[in-house]
């Protein structure tokens, strides 16, 4: 087993260790445990990233046993930019964590509600490892295990929220249950006329298949069932009080990771597992529809929020519609352009992992603004902004990812996908584009600039208590993850690069 | 000298490493602060200077590039930092104000808070100017134009108050929109014809594709036009600009003089010149259009400033108007025309900046918000009065200032084009300039102060003033701060200079007819 190879059953197996340690040890060690788990999860992440640079797939079967019974790890293209995505985020995130443990929620300690929960390192050590699985599962079932394993987590870290957030994590539990329910339906119906669970196995039958009829019918539901995991508008009302009512350190883990791990399912069963299917065609128009309606709706919806939290979150939503966009130019056409297919690939990822960075430091920001005024209705926290410039120029930094402007891979996944909507005359992608920018500029700013205000009455702000040393600290996490949005704007190259190494092409 | 490939991105990061010093730092460290700063801004200088010989004589080009945007499955688009003649002419303006304009806000915002990410936006805002310069093609110039819009708009909003905000959000919004017609129009560029580097010229793919689809490629140049437009402040995409002006008057110099409104103008000229070639532009038909609309806001913007009775406003108007020279130079399609034009994107810069300086040392000595303020001003701030009259004088067109010279160039490229009427433009409109600036030079110098003239009237009628209250407190100097008035003298100066020794090798009018011969070739 070579180097790169022990590396992708680590980066699976290692976190749910740590999570299992977690659970058993005393709350102060618990720190240190998730602390020391993710700064070698993230160090292990280097080896893949380098294989994969240099043209090579990293594979690894576990226990011997080959498809279509065992587990299959493949270190593809795309399994490498999440895993170097969400171990940049995922470490800076442990990092915060670790400096405010308040962040991390509220319990109920004999009779009173203490900040900072205890149950959060298990669950995010344990949400972490299903990331990690999903991004390098070979098979439908792993894929689906994985995905229940991120999916419950989840809703556990919402509840970690304290009374108020029991709500939300209830309904998010419903949504996600049901997704992966269809998903496995979806998955099981594909099982019966393939015979195999592998990815590749599954797409070599299909492509044998004289009737398309179950394989659409599965793919229809698989994308309802995740498209449901992902919020695609209109099935997006659980994300934003789940997101928003989250604890500090939650919000950006859901809305920065969580989703992604549903994104790609989603794009695995796509591209990987189904080959192009001739009734397919009016799916992938329906998602840009979609897509479309949730940039458009979901701006709007933003820019109509007082609180600085349910902002961010259905700004989530609009940024989620850009990824669904790409989907009428992701399957070569009548005139087989596998260029612009690719180029549609790219943008999605590029976008994904962009807005992964970006939005995991703004609801960090708006996060850390909430724990330290106790409020984050965007009117309270007027001047907050002369107390923390730090914080404030991190979420401009942020901003400038969402928004799509250079240099970020906001940036880099709107150009590719403009130019393959140019290149595939699609016109209309272009005026969404534009909107869409238009109108994340006007919510950014209505969420960001009252900060710069000058409050009306000094004093009176709740930002103006003395600033504590972690909290400075807790700062410089979110600026960190700020400029790590713009520097991954210059490695759009690479990831297209990286992109190729085991691509369904 | 041997010149580095590595010197435009030195010269970029030089702003950033300023910045990112600067940023951090509390704001009781002011002196830390203002040398950070200006090592800086003197290394700059020191840096571009030493650039022209070998670039503008021997034809070094230096160039950094690195990989950026992938492409379906073809070559990356590179980021590309290059140095041609233009771009050293754009640098080199903007070293020099950088230098003066920091001195002046240092000056200016003693004892005001927030002075560090002043300071540091500041920076950053000359990082984007000098990216914007040394940019080799269009991907690289759109991603310093927006971050030029990005880091502008902390200035513009510096005061924090619901004025300042608004005109910042007004001008974010008019800023993004025309961002996104930019954006547009160079993803469909690129699309048909690759990545369009910057070459004197032409780009020689762009050329193909004009001769093979000219209605696209008109859609195109409107697009990059026009998104330009909004920053170049063309009529009617304008209105950001004088709302803009609450911002302090350091920021309002430099967006007028050097960042903002020049960034606009020096894209066009880029387009024109370096992306379609003035010939292809030429036969597509797009300069004409153009050039009317260079000459409608020459003279709207003139008609406007007359009409104003605020000191900063009239400015903000003037400069609309003075901007389009630039346009109306190079569209004007003359080799004299051109190299009208890119002499005035300097020429503006130092007058304008000038007269910027000195409206804001009206303001913060005598409280002089208003033209009728300034009535006698020429007694209390005389080395003031002297800067601002030069300006004026300037931007009216007479010898020996820096305007005269861009007048009478233009002039002469008006009757060698196709479109001898632009001199009518330029006659008109400078008598516009003189109906709007003679008046208030004249009322600095012989103007009297309305009380003044009124306790003369009521003298005999009413109470006689106590001997030597009223009056003394009128006529006395006014103390000019030596941080805001040396940088004033100083452009003022270049003013006279520039005027005087155009014809030095070197000057900015060398350099630019040196560039409209690159143009044309």
């Amino acid at each position: 087993m070579t180097f790169p190879q022990f590396a992708l059953g680590a980066l699976t197996l290692l976190p749910l260790l740590g999570a299992a340690a977690a659970v058993v040890l005393p709350h102060p060690a618990r720190r240190i445990t998730g602390v020391v788990t993710a700064v070698v999860i993230a160090l292990l992440t280097v080896p893949v990233l380098v294989t994969v640079t240099s043209g090579e797939l990293p594979e690894l079967v576990l226990g011997g046993f080959d498809a279509p019974l065992g587990i299959h790890l493949r270190g593809d293209g795309l399994a490498a930019v999440f895993l170097g995505v969400t171990s940049l985020v995922g470490l800076i995130l442990t990092g915060y964590a670790a400096i405010l443990p308040k962040s991390t929620g509220t319990f109920l300690s004999a009779t009173a509600w203490v900040p900072g929960h205890p149950g959060f390192w298990p669950l995010w050590l344990g949400c972490w490892s299903g990331l990690n699985a999903v991004y390098l599962s070979g098979d439908l079932f792993n894929l689906y295990v994985a995905l229940e394993l991120v999916g419950l987590t989840a809703v556990a870290l919402v509840a970690l929220g304290g009374r108020k957030s029991w709500e939300p994590a209830l309904r998010y539990l419903f949504v996600a249950v049901l997704g992966s329910l269809l998903f496995l339906a979806g998955v099981g119906l594909l099982a019966s006329v393939t015979g195999t669970l592998d990815l590749q196995q599954t797409r070599e039958a299909l492509g044998g298949l004289e009737d398309p009829t179950p394989a659409l019918l599965a793919l229809t539901l698989m994308t309802i069932g995740l498209g449901m995991k992902v919020a695609l508008l209109p099935m997006h009302r659980w994300l934003v009080p789940a997101h928003s009512s989250a604890p500090s350190v939650v919000s950006p883990i859901l809305s920065g990771l969580v989703l992604k791990a549903a994104l790609v399912v989603l794009l695995r069963c796509w591209l990987w597992a189904v080959p192009v299917l001739a009734g397919a065609e009016w799916l992938t128009w329906l998602l840009g529809g979609l897509g479309t309606a949730a940039v458009l709706a979901g701006s709007v919806l933003a820019l109509r929020q007082d609180r600085l939290k349910p902002l961010v979150a259905y700004s989530t939503i609009a940024q989620i519609g850009y990824w669904f966009l790409a989907f009428p130019l992701l399957l070569p056409g009548e005139n087989d352009d596998a260029e612009l297919a690719s180029g549609a690939y790219g943008a999605v990822v590029a976008l994904a992992a962009g807005h992964a960075i970006a939005k995991a430091g703004l609801f960090t920001a708006a996060g850390f603004l909430k724990d330290r005024c106790g409020t984050d209705e965007i009117a309270a926290l007027r001047g907050a902004g002369a107390h923390h410039p730090t914080l404030i120029l991190a979420m401009g930094l942020c901003a400038v990812g969402l928004l799509g402007l250079p240099i970020s891979l906001g940036f880099t996944g709107k150009w590719q996908l403009a130019t393959a909507a140019v290149g595939a005359e699609h016109w209309w992608l272009f005026l969404v584009l534009a909107a869409g920018t238009l109108l994340s500029a006007g919510y950014l700013l209505r969420g960001i600039a009252p900060l710069l205000m000058q409050a009306e009455v000094d004093d009176n702000t709740p930002a103006a208590n003395p600033v504590t040393v972690r909290e400075r600290t807790g700062e410089l996490a979110v600026l960190l993850l700020g400029v790590a949005t713009l520097a991954t704007g210059l490695l759009g190259a690479w990831v297209s690069t990286m992109l190729e190494v085991g691509s369904w092409w | 000298m041997v010149v580095n490939d590595l010197i435009p991105l030195g010269l970029v990061l030089l702003s950033v490493v300023v910045a990112a010093i600067i940023f951090p730092l509390p704001q009781r460290v002011a002196r830390l602060r203002s040398t950070v700063n200006l090592v800086g801004a003197v290394t700059k200088l020191v840096l571009v200077v030493l650039l022209v010989p070998p670039v503008v004589a021997e034809g070094a080009r230096p160039e950094f590039s690195v990989p950026f945007l992938p492409t379906g499955g073809g070559e990356a688009i590179s980021l590309v930092l290059r140095v041609d003649p233009l771009a050293l002419f754009f640098a080199g303006l903007s070293a020099v104000l950088w230098l003066l304009t920091t001195i002046y806000a240092i000056g200016y915002l003693k004892g005001t808070a927030y002075q560090s990410r002043f300071f540091g936006f500041f920076s950053l805002c000359v990082a984007a100017t000098v990216g914007i310069s040394f940019s080799g093609n269009l991907i690289t110039f759109l991603v310093f134009y927006e971050l030029l819009t990005l880091v502008t708009y902390p200035l513009v909003a510096h005061w924090g108050d619901e004025k300042s905000l608004k005109a910042a959000r007004l001008y974010m919004r008019y800023a993004l929109g025309g961002g996104v017609a930019v954006l547009v129009g160079v993803v469909w560029l690129t699309m048909e014809a690759g990545p369009a580097d910057f070459a004197e010229g032409g780009a020689a793919d762009v050329a193909d594709f004009a001769a093979g689809s000219p209605t696209v490629a008109v859609i195109i140049f409107a697009l990059l036009v026009g998104g330009l437009g909004v920053k170049s402040a063309l009529v009617p995409l304008h209105s950001w600009l004088p709302a803009a002006m609450v911002a302090p008057a350091p920021v309002s110099a430099l967006l007028h003089a050097v960042a903002v409104v020049k960034a606009g103008v020096f894209g066009i000229v880029r387009v024109v010149d370096d992306v379609y070639g003035i010939e292809v532009a030429w036969e597509l038909g797009g300069l004409t259009p153009l050039l009317i609309l260079a000459s409608i806001t020459i003279i709207y913007g003139s008609y406007q400033a007359l009409r104003q009775t605020e000191i900063k406003r009239r400015l903000a108007f003037s400069t609309v108007s003075q901007v389009s020279y630039v346009v109306l130079g190079v569209t004007m399609f003359s080799m004299a025309g051109t190299a009208g034009g890119v002499v005035h994107l300097v020429h503006q810069g130092i007058m304008k900046i000038t007269l910027f300086f000195c409206a804001g040392l009206f303001a913060e000595s005598m409280g002089a918000h208003k033209i009728s303020d300034l009535r006698g001003a020429g007694r209390r701030m005389p080395w003031t009065s002297a800067a601002f009259t030069v300006g004026a004088f300037g931007m009216i067109g007479l010898p020996p200032t820096a305007g005269f010279i861009s007048k009478w160039q233009l002039g002469l490229g008006a009757l060698d084009s196709p479109h001898p009427w632009v001199l009518v433009v330029l006659v008109v409109s400078s008598l516009l300039n003189a109906a709007y600036f003679l008046p208030v030079v004249y009322s600095l110098w012989f103007g009297q102060k309305e009380d003044e003239q009124d306790s003369e009237q009521e003298y005999d009628g009413a109470d006689a003033p106590e001997p030597g209250t009223a009056r003394t407190g009128d006529d006395a100097r006014v103390h000019e701060p030596a941080l805001l008035l040396i940088p004033a003298l100083c452009t003022a100066g270049f003013t006279l200079i520039v005027g005087l020794a155009a014809s030095l090798p070197f000057s900015p009018l060398e350099i630019s007819r040196f560039i409209a011969e690159g143009v044309f070739s």
